[in-house]
């Protein structure tokens, strides 16, 4: 749902800016935020069949945006604070073991297996 | 015990020591190199003197004691000091040395790719603190390597200096292995480099009616300490052995001793302040415990490298192309004993790396040395008893502990009754307000005679199950069964498995360039756009960390970690941002929660 929402908050975003239009670069970033929207979108798509490959997208995208709003907050002091907070969110619900096993990204606990050992030799 | 008794011991459980492919440097005779070498004092801001130059040094002269002020070292110099000509020739003529007796080591996989880009930075930062600290010249390594093999030709035995020692019911063979040089940085992508090793194997035998027997065996190597470096004889999962010799794979110029052959990555700690240490570990202890992140147990600000112990090389000892040559020494030793200074060059390094080690007997300082002092205590067999005393030890203690439970069960029965005494007294005081006071110093001796009881039913559940744990053993070694060899061990040094080592060729190559690449990289940002410059380093920084992850094949659990500091940051941001409407949330959820709890009390 974090995801469909973020999602969801990029599209409008950008369709929002892309509708007021401006100039040339409010343009440009009107449409990065529209086609994030859209890439948010398919990713909760895969989040929903819980596919390994949707936690490894979500997750790079909520650290791509957060570094995005960290460095506007820190440097230029125009960040998104309901993005950083939502990207936040969403990495603070997908690092739980628990989670991460149900995404089948880490191996539930009993199945790690013990590291080979060699036997020394005697002769 | 006679000299030949001695060497017959020392020769019945000498090792194997198998080394690597390349190694230059081998176990040699204490006289050959000493005669080979000057001995020099340096005196704390003074410049350093020839105290006997190279050619008139001998043992008996090295032994002789000489006053020096405080704070002085002497030291001795295998290789003179040289001009740039001198080091050039050096140089060629290792490397015609190398072809010629086909050692010419190859190290196989990067050692740099085996670590991530904050060990490489750590690395890089590692090999510019040695333009700071003292170093052994450069060309020592190659000139000593020349003069070895000369001296080897003279001389081609392999030496150890064995010494017979009993302590407490054990008798310890201790075979001292000295090489004149320690390449490692130098030849094998190492820590350090220093003129002279020695090197320690321990054998621990016990008396039985038909001689000697061996139960221990330690081998010194780095990061570990006490029982963690010893093996039991018969551990057959780590303790190799040939025709009763104990095996020992000894890294490539290090000569660190291991039991298994492989590489080893051996990890330097990074030289930091203690608060920041301890602010790395506590941060590290966070990330595991609190935010549940990765499981290893990984050691924060500390450098990889490796240790190769291959044990493809030269193998020398009883029933390998070369024996043994042993040579007795022990406190009467005048060299082992009167000499306290370096056996090498004093580098004047301030974390003594690149120093010379001293002699068996002593440590750099001059101080003795404990694996000498206390072969037991180094290998933490000090409460550990000889198997022929031990069945009788746990018998004497287990008697010991019955013949204490008997006073325990009359120390509780004489506190037990004191105590209904007392109880008896202090009840029969209520109603009596006169009675107060000595009412008040009764409660204060019941109440420290109640703990005393508690003290002693303690101590008496504690000792039962001391006592069945000591009757079960006592039984156990009846029957002739002994516990777990390996019980004792807490680290054990393992190599890299091979798994692990496989890396990409791009993977490497992206290792060897990857932190030059980030310097100049933030050159040029400083350059190109320097209002930007921070922001832009930032993001710079991150896209390495992440390409590094995708070429090692660990982008999931990288972007996890960078996800999670970000997050963290963007936590505290949020916080300090909304903090009125973040205090507001915090009231309006704890009113909430509280007048719901109430609700549901009223109504029950």
């Amino acid at each position: 749902m974090l995801v469909l929402a973020a999602g969801a908050l990029n599209l409008a975003e950008g369709v929002v800016s892309v509708l007021d239009g401006g100039d040339a670069s409010r343009l440009a970033e009107g449409a990065t935020e529209l086609a994030l929207g859209l890439l948010a979108l398919a990713i909760a798509r895969g989040t929903f069949r819980m596919a390994i490959w949707a936690w490894a997208a979500i997750m790079t995208w909520a650290a791509i945006g957060l570094t995005d709003e960290l460095l506007r907050h820190f440097f230029y002091r125009d960040a998104n604070y309901a993005v950083m907070a939502i990207d936040a969110a969403v990495v603070f619900v997908l690092t739980p073991r628990d989670m991460q096993v149900a995404f089948g990204v880490r191996m539930p606990p009993a199945h790690v297996l013990e590291p080979e050992r060699t036997r020394a030799g005697r002769s | 015990m006679p000299a030949e008794a001695e060497i017959e011991i020392l020769r019945a459980f000498e090792p194997v020591v198998r080394y690597t492919h390349g190694e230059k440097f081998f176990p040699m005779s204490v006289g050959l190199y000493v005669r080979a070498s000057s001995l020099w004092l340096h005196v704390p801001g003074g410049t350093d003197e020839e105290v006997v130059p190279e050619g008139e040094l001998t043992l008996e002269r090295l032994e002789e004691l000489r006053d020096a002020p405080f704070g002085s070292v002497f030291y001795l110099r295998f290789v003179q000091p040289l001009d740039l000509t001198g080091s050039a020739a050096a140089l060629a003529g290792e490397r015609k040395l190398a072809k010629r007796q086909d050692s010419e080591f190859k190290a196989g996989v990067g050692r740099l790719a085996r670590g991530g880009l904050l060990p490489r930075l750590g690395d890089g930062l590692f090999s510019l603190s040695l333009l700071l600290r003292g170093t052994v010249p450069g060309a020592t390594a190659a000139a000593a390597a020349l003069k070895y093999a000369e001296l080897s030709e003279q001389d081609p035995r392999f030496v150890y200096h064995g010494r017979v020692v009993r302590q407490s019911g054990w008798t310890i063979c201790q075979y001292w292995f000295f090489f004149a040089y320690n390449p490692w940085r130098s030849g094998f992508h190492g820590v350090n480099d220093h003129e002279s090793d020695w090197e320690m194997v321990s054998v621990y035998l016990y008396e039985r009616d038909d001689g000697l027997v061996p139960e221990w065996v330690a081998y010194a190597s780095h990061d570990f300490h006490g029982a963690d470096l010893r093996r039991r004889w018969d551990d057959d999962v780590d303790l190799e052995l040939h025709d009763g010799h104990p095996v020992v794979y000894a890294g490539a110029g290090s000569h660190a001793a291991y039991f298994h052959p492989g590489e080893y990555q051996a990890v330097v700690p990074l030289p930091a302040p203690r608060r920041v240490k301890q602010l790395a570990a506590a941060l590290a202890a966070f990330w595991r415990e609190r935010l549940g992140q990765s499981d290893e147990t990984r050691r924060p600000l500390r450098i990889p490298f490796v240790d190769f112990a291959r044990g493809d090389g030269v193998s020398v000892g009883p029933g390998q192309e070369h024996e043994w040559t042993p040579v007795l020494i022990d406190e009467t030793t005048p060299w082992v004993s009167r000499y306290r200074g370096l056996w090498g060059l004093f580098a004047r390094d301030p974390i003594s790396g690149e120093n010379a080690p001293a002699g068996p007997m002593y440590e750099r300082d001059g101080t003795a040395r404990p694996s000498w002092f206390d072969p037991l205590g180094f290998a933490g067999l000090a409460q550990v008893t000889p198997p022929p005393q031990e069945l009788r030890t746990m018998e004497t203690e287990c008697e010991s502990l019955e013949h204490r439970e008997s006073e325990l069960d009359r120390l509780i029965e004489e506190e037990t009754d004191v105590l209904r005494k007392l109880g008896v007294q202090i009840a029969s005081m209520h109603g009596s307000p006169h009675l107060a006071g000595a009412s008040e110093r009764l409660e204060a001796e019941e109440a420290e005679r109640v703990e005393s009881l508690s003290r002693l039913r303690k101590e008496k559940s504690e000792n039962l199950a001391v006592v069945e744990a000591l009757r079960r053993g006592i039984e156990a070694r009846r029957a002739g069964d002994r516990d777990d060899p390996r019980a004792h061990i807490r680290h054990a040094a393992a190599p890299v498995p091979e798994s692990t080592m496989r890396f990409a060729h791009a993977t490497e190559v992206w290792a060897a360039i990857s932190i030059s690449l980030l310097l100049l990289g933030l050159a040029v940002l400083l350059i190109w756009s320097p209002s930007n410059a921070w922001a832009e380093a930032i993001v710079l920084v991150l896209a390495f960390i992440v390409g590094e992850s995708v070429l090692r094949g660990t982008f999931v659990r990288t972007i996890n970690r960078i996800g999670v500091v970000l997050a963290l940051v963007a936590v505290v941001v949020l916080f300090v941002e909304y903090v009125l409407w973040v205090a507001v949330a915090l009231l309006v959820t704890l009113a909430a929660y509280l007048l719901y709890q109430r609700f549901e009390e009223y109504r029950a």
